[in-house]
């Protein structure tokens, strides 16, 4: 078991840090139909790439409904601009619902599959503003995502890509090969 | 520096708008209490055609002569002669024969029946009966030109008894206090009036200070369903109109009966007895009844 860590540690290294693979950051939740308020934490990674793999908590805590959820959300960037990357999702993960008791729902459980789909917008430089809104399948639900990502290993306007047909994407963070 | 592609920007600002506020697809189950269900309530027929089935019928006497024309009724009630103060529609005497026209309400559920209550503006009287006179020629209403005597049949008058008229507003017949006294008889009550019409033998004892039954249901329509309240110690009918009683001093034991009638003419009944303490709602449900035991129950008041 000790060497299967090891084993995904050394998998993950080459993505933590420097290369700015990596990206970390939270954000404030609100869920239209439950009227409740929550924050989140979550780590991309790849997220310069066209897909991103987003392992994500929410944590709603004010309003109605208390629920955590616990996820990986997989993002496509679809249209990648300058300033802005747009961009669809899904997310699945495991819900727990923590007051189900106060809900007259006929069948309110505490345990729940979360899955999800939703659209983003997001910003490319080193702390990346996002705005996610997404639609809960089980709960029929929607809620919105706002929030930051900062990309570690950014260095944004230093360095020196400055000719444009040298860089090889859009990002304008630098990255050091 | 490249600009942001206003199109895309646009696009997807409108997707997210439209997205929030329609909210298509979205329920909001977790937070809101479902609305029950409304039940269909229970639906009724007036009660009015049973009531009528179950009245005491008019009663017609034919006056020839001199010698017929003190009648009395079935319950006892005495009409004295007054064959020379009948008049025709033209303020003319009258020659024999002519008809006399008797209803007689002596217990409460021959009041009920008739939909006869014995309130005054809303006050509780006390009553030891209600007749209806009325004189008819050739089908025609004759008038009155000076008092007739009639007699009210009682084992145990009461001296503060006094004559009251009943006036029909379109709605029921309230009552009013002529202030004139019987005359206590060893056969009841014995009064003159100079009208035809209702009359009753009544006492007001109600002064407005009470509480109120308003009356409600969760299974049934009570639109078309009779309520009446029945008061013993008075011996008082009174008719419940748009489910909120008229005022009942606290204290007093009422009886409580509802009657209804589906399109198939089954019969329903509601019954109860309470004593008043503060305005209340009353939630009611009807159940099945027979004309027997509703009538049983009438009688048993």
């Amino acid at each position: 078991m000790k060497k299967a860590y090891i084993i995904l540690a050394l998998l993950f290294i080459p993505l933590l840090g420097f290369n700015q693979n990596i990206g970390a950051g939270g954000s404030l939740l609100y869920n239209v139909q439950s009227e409740s308020f929550g924050a989140g934490a979550r780590v991309s990674i790849l997220p310069d790439s066209k897909v991103s793999f987003v392992p994500q908590f929410s944590y709603f805590f004010i309003g109605p409904v208390n629920e955590w959820t616990a996820g990986l959300s997989i993002e496509m960037k679809f249209n990648r601009r300058k300033h802005v990357n747009y961009y669809i999702l899904a997310h699945g993960g495991y819900n727990r619902w923590l007051n189900p008791e106060r809900s007259a729902m006929n069948d309110a459980n505490p345990s729940n599959v979360n899955l999800e789909g939703g659209i983003g917008i997001a910003g490319t430089r080193c702390l990346r503003p996002f705005l996610e809104y997404r639609y809960n399948v089980k709960f029929q639900e929607t809620h919105f995502n706002l929030g930051f990502l900062y990309i570690f290993g950014c260095k944004q306007n230093t360095g020196g890509y400055r000719n444009r047909s040298r860089m090889k994407s859009r990002v304008k963070c630098f990255k050091p090969y | 520096m490249k600009k942001i592609n206003l199109f895309t920007t646009l696009f997807v600002f409108t997707l997210f708008i439209t997205a929030a506020s329609v909210n298509l697809g979205c329920k909001k189950d977790r937070i809101e209490v479902p609305e029950e269900e409304e039940e269909e309530l229970n639906e009724y027929e007036s009660v009015n055609d049973y009531l009528d089935s179950k009245k005491q019928e008019e009663q017609t006497f034919e006056i020839t002569g001199p010698s017929n024309d003190t009648i009395v009724g079935n319950q006892g009630t005495r009409i004295y002669g007054m064959k020379s103060c009948l008049r025709d529609a033209n303020g003319d005497t009258i020659d024999y024969p002519f008809n006399v026209h008797l209803v007689e309400l002596y217990t409460p559920k021959d009041m009920i029946y008739w939909q006869m209550p014995t309130i005054a503006n809303g006050n509780i009287l006390e009553t030891d009966g209600e007749v209806r006179i009325r004189s008819t020629k050739d089908g025609e209403d004759l008038g009155l030109d000076c008092p007739f005597s009639f007699e009210m049949p009682n084992s145990a008058p009461d001296a503060d008894i006094t004559i009251f008229k009943g006036n029909d507003n379109g709605n029921f017949v309230d009552w009013t206090n002529t202030s004139n006294s019987f005359t206590i008889t060893s056969y009841g009550y014995l009064g003159t009036t100079n009208s035809f019409g209702w009359l009753g033998a009544h006492k007001q004892i109600g002064n407005g200070a009470g509480s109120t039954i308003t009356f409600d249901s969760e299974v049934d329509n009570l639109t078309n369903v009779g309520i009446f309240i029945y008061i013993p110690a008075s011996k008082t009918v009174m008719q419940v109109y748009n489910l909120t009683s008229g005022v009942i001093a606290d204290g007093t034991i009422v009886k409580i009966v509802l009657m209804a009638k589906d399109a198939s003419g089954q019969l329903f009944s509601y019954t109860d007895i309470k004593t008043m303490n503060g305005s209340t709602t009353m939630t009611v449900s009807l159940t099945e009844t027979t004309d027997t035991d509703l009538t049983n129950y009438l009688d048993a008041l």
